[in-house]
């Protein structure tokens, strides 16, 4: 069940109600049938893996809370270390059949060619199962603090599948970490009216980003990436300017759809894109861009490498490492390998060259808060971050190779003059609201940057809360992109 | 706890006054987005009195734009609503009847069965759209929307924003003006076609079944005016075919006598009649099945006198 689609409409207000409607100590079998169903409407076979994972985890989070009470010995870490290899192999393994196995196969046919041999790749058919990078990584991550002790291991099965499941942010996180979320599924809720009004004003946010932002730019930007061969490097360097913006509001969308969801339930989750694109550095972006997934990878990779810890050398290693990691997370692809070491290397040399980039500063007396800095540092940032984004989108390695050709030799910028503007996908019209919707998207984020958007909106008189509300209700009715003429786009990040 | 019961009450009050100014500016929104080319024409049947209407024009475009309830009321002094849109098929017509009849109470209902020839529950989104966007909200219209569309395709017709929301591009004065209910529902049409050289009308003797869906509601047509005392006219008004007429539609047209025969009811076939209206097929067609202004004057002024000879209006 996509968030934008009518079938959600109805089944989140009847799950609401019903979960503020029976006894609090139903509500967590309520909320778990719920989100099975809401799986199952898009497959349910493949809801058998989610509850594979399931099992697995919990059992293995079981087994290390026994061996816990074991005196310490070599018998107690066997029991321990054995219980999450067994879960972590057991879920990897899954996600890599699943996920990678034609990626894998693809390229040992390629090698195989290399050195003369023949191998075709098998057709295996299996469909990627929807949100099965989130909920494995999510279960991962229960199975790992359990191991830490950083949580007790729950003893509820029906919680736990409850807390690998939770429809919120089941498909597409974010991905919540299982001291937060656990914690909060096991007490008990209230309704809350100015908290349920808050989650419903973020996940009508979401359904902006997503509907009126996203899928309008997808038009100009698939018109330009799906058939890259002669564009011009003006057009190219709009539709990746576009491609930013529609997979953060696409991705963001879903996320604050998710965790309004999960507000008016009384459950917090943790931000997952506070505004990326003001980020001044790498670093920064990464801790404003899928903030549950970036976090996933320094908690339980980048960390338990040994992080900055062990040296320079070891430090550029284990970022290389938790980026190309995060790379093939995004997609089994080739370029999206390539994409997350950019980053990595990016991320890398940032740290690298923070000692003498401070000294440069300092020498030049540029303050590190000052204006010029911030602008500097914000604009250099967003360019090299819009080239990630052409490696990101691209549909191959040989693409990529054609988009930058056209923007550093081909540039055209006539390609974009007067009506030819209007012939990737946006007519005038769209190009407007596109623009509009673009321009108001950025405007609430400057604010929503100078403290808490919401909080201020709810202590507005209450004609202007209800002009607010009326207004991104309508804006989503009239200018969002859903009903027979189109097909209400999936969600980018569900293919991960 | 008073406190609370009083928070809780204005809660519930606000959260009401905010769902009916949404449910008005919704449909106030819904209204100015929706399409417009049968606003007008099915505005007119509700603007008539309450039950004055004698004679109910039912069907298809080719008594949209065949029969002129204007000119029946003109000429004959008969009142007349000509309640048919484009590619309604019979089991639309079905709904639309029963909704007709919450508002009027003909003494006939004049119903085109061209649409035997088509065997489905709509002939396109679009042309339910045209019955169903204009339609008032009641009983009718919903189980029209909920028996003739299969589960994920009905709420674009239950709320129409859903299909239109896209026309904010092209909103014009029109579509924020009231609707114009002076007419009386007919379309005229402009322009001559001609038909292909060697076209002839097929012998009544030629026949084929009208399509098994389409008769079906037919049948319930029949029964619903048996049982409220209205008068059924089956009609088919003039058309031409294409050269390879692959719905055979003249045979089935004709097979309709065989119909009306042993359902008792008036049958009114024209293409075989063509002498007795003055009616000429290179003169008289919009398109290849459509009349012109021309072809529907001669067509209404000979069922205007039809009606009156047998039905004493």
């Amino acid at each position: 069940m996509l968030f934008n689609s009518l079938e959600f409409l109805l089944f989140f207000p009847a799950v609401t109600l019903l979960y503020f409607a029976i006894p609090a100590r139903w509500r967590h079998i309520w909320l778990l049938a719920a989100s099975y169903y809401f799986y199952m409407c898009w497959s349910p076979k493949y809801a058998l893996l989610m509850l594979f994972s399931t099992v697995v985890t919990w059992r293995g989070g079981r087994v290390i809370a026994r061996a816990d009470a074991l005196p310490e010995g070599k018998r107690r870490t066997r029991f321990r270390k054995g219980a999450l290899i067994a879960s972590v192999t057991a879920n990897l393994a899954v996600l890599t059949v699943f996920k990678y196995l034609t990626f894998i196969l693809e390229n040992i046919s390629r090698a195989a060619g290399l050195v003369g041999l023949s191998f075709t790749v098998p057709a295996i058919g299996l469909l990627l199962p929807v949100g099965i990078s989130f909920y494995t990584f999510q279960a991962l991550g229960y199975t790992i603090d359990v191991y830490r002790g950083d949580i007790d291991a729950e003893p509820d099965i029906l919680r736990y599948a409850l807390f690998v499941s939770f429809f919120p942010q089941l498909v597409t996180g974010p991905i919540e970490r299982s001291g937060s979320l656990l914690r909060q599924l096991r007490a008990e809720q209230s309704f809350d009216g100015a908290r349920v009004r808050a989650g419903l004003v973020r996940m009508g946010w979401g359904f902006f980003m997503k509907m009126v932002v996203a899928d309008r730019l997808a038009w100009f930007v698939d018109t330009v990436y799906n058939a890259p061969e002669g564009q011009a490097g003006s057009a190219v360097a709009l539709a990746t300017l576009f491609f930013m913006f529609q997979v953060y509001c696409d991705f963001g969308g879903y996320s604050n759809i998710a965790i309004g969801a999960a507000q008016v339930m009384g459950v917090k989750l943790m931000e997952n894109f506070p505004r990326p694109f003001l980020s001044r550095s790498f670093r920064d972006y990464w801790s404003r861009n899928h903030v549950s997934l970036s976090t996933w990878f320094r908690d339980y990779l980048y960390f338990p490498l040994g992080g900055s810890r062990k040296g320079k050398a070891r430090m550029v290693l284990n970022t290389m490492i938790v980026f190309v990691v995060s790379g093939l997370w995004h997609g089994a692809a080739w370029h999206f390998v390539f994409w997350g070491a950019v980053h990595g290397v990016c991320i890398a040399a940032g740290r690298l060259t923070l000692p003498c980039r401070k000294k440069l500063r300092a020498a030049l007396h540029i303050p590190e808060d000052g204006a010029l800095h911030r602008a500097v540092s914000w604009f250099l940032t967003f360019i090299m971050l819009a080239g990630t984004y052409v490696l990101f989108r691209a549909n191959s390695m040989h693409d990529i190779v054609t988009l930058f050709h056209a923007m550093f030799c081909d540039f055209r910028l006539s390609a974009l003059a007067g009506e030819k503007l209007y012939a990737y996908g946006l007519d005038r019209m769209d190009m407007l609201a596109a623009l509009i919707s673009l321009a108001v998207l950025i405007a609430v984020d400057l604010l929503a940057e100078r403290g808490d958007l919401l909080g201020r909106l709810e202590r507005k008189p209450l004609p202007i809360r209800w002009a607010v509300y009326l207004l991104l209700i309508f804006s989503i009715l009239i200018f969002g992109v859903y009903g027979p003429e189109y097909n209400a786009a999936a969600f980018i990040y569900f293919a991960f | 706890m008073e406190k609370k019961k009083t928070s809780v009450l204005r809660g519930i009050l606000r959260t009401a006054a905010f769902a009916l100014l949404f449910a008005f500016l919704f449909h106030a929104v819904s209204t100015v987005l929706a399409d417009k080319r049968f606003r007008d024409s099915m505005a007119a049947f509700y603007a008539e009195p309450r039950n004055s209407v004698e004679v109910l024009l039912m069907g298809s475009s080719r008594v949209h734009n065949g029969i002129s309830a204007a000119q029946l009321e003109e000429e004959f002094g008969i009142r007349a609503n000509n309640f048919s849109q484009d590619g309604q098929v019979l089991p639309v017509t079905w709904y639309a009847l029963r909704e007709a009849l919450r508002y009027q109470k003909p003494k006939v209902v004049v119903l085109d069965v061209y649409k035997v020839i088509q065997d489905s529950l709509i002939d396109s989104p679009a042309s339910l759209h045209r019955t169903t966007d204009n339609m008032s909200v009641g009983l009718p219209r919903v189980e029209m929307i909920y028996d003739l569309l299969p589960k994920g395709e009905r709420a674009e017709f239950l709320f129409n924003i859903i299909t239109y929301h896209t026309r904010w591009k092209e909103l014009t004065a029109v579509d924020f003006a009231p609707a114009d209910v002076s007419g009386k529902g007919d379309e005229i049409l402009e322009g001559t076609y001609q038909p292909y050289e060697g076209f002839a009308v097929v012998p009544e003797s030629v026949t084929a079944s009208g399509a098994e869906c389409e008769l079906r509601y037919l049948d319930k047509i029949v029964e619903l005016c048996e049982k409220e005392g209205i008068e059924l006219l089956l009609v088919s008004v003039p058309f031409t075919t294409a050269e390879d007429d692959d719905l055979s539609r003249q045979e089935v047209l004709n097979g309709m006598a065989e119909y009306a025969r042993e359902k008792g009811l008036p049958y009114i076939n024209m293409m075989h009649m063509t002498e007795e209206l003055g009616f000429d097929f290179s003169t008289d067609m919009a398109d290849m099945y459509h009349l012109n202004a021309e072809g529907m004057r001669k067509v209404t002024d000979w069922l205007g006198r039809y009606l009156q000879q047998n039905y004493g209006l």
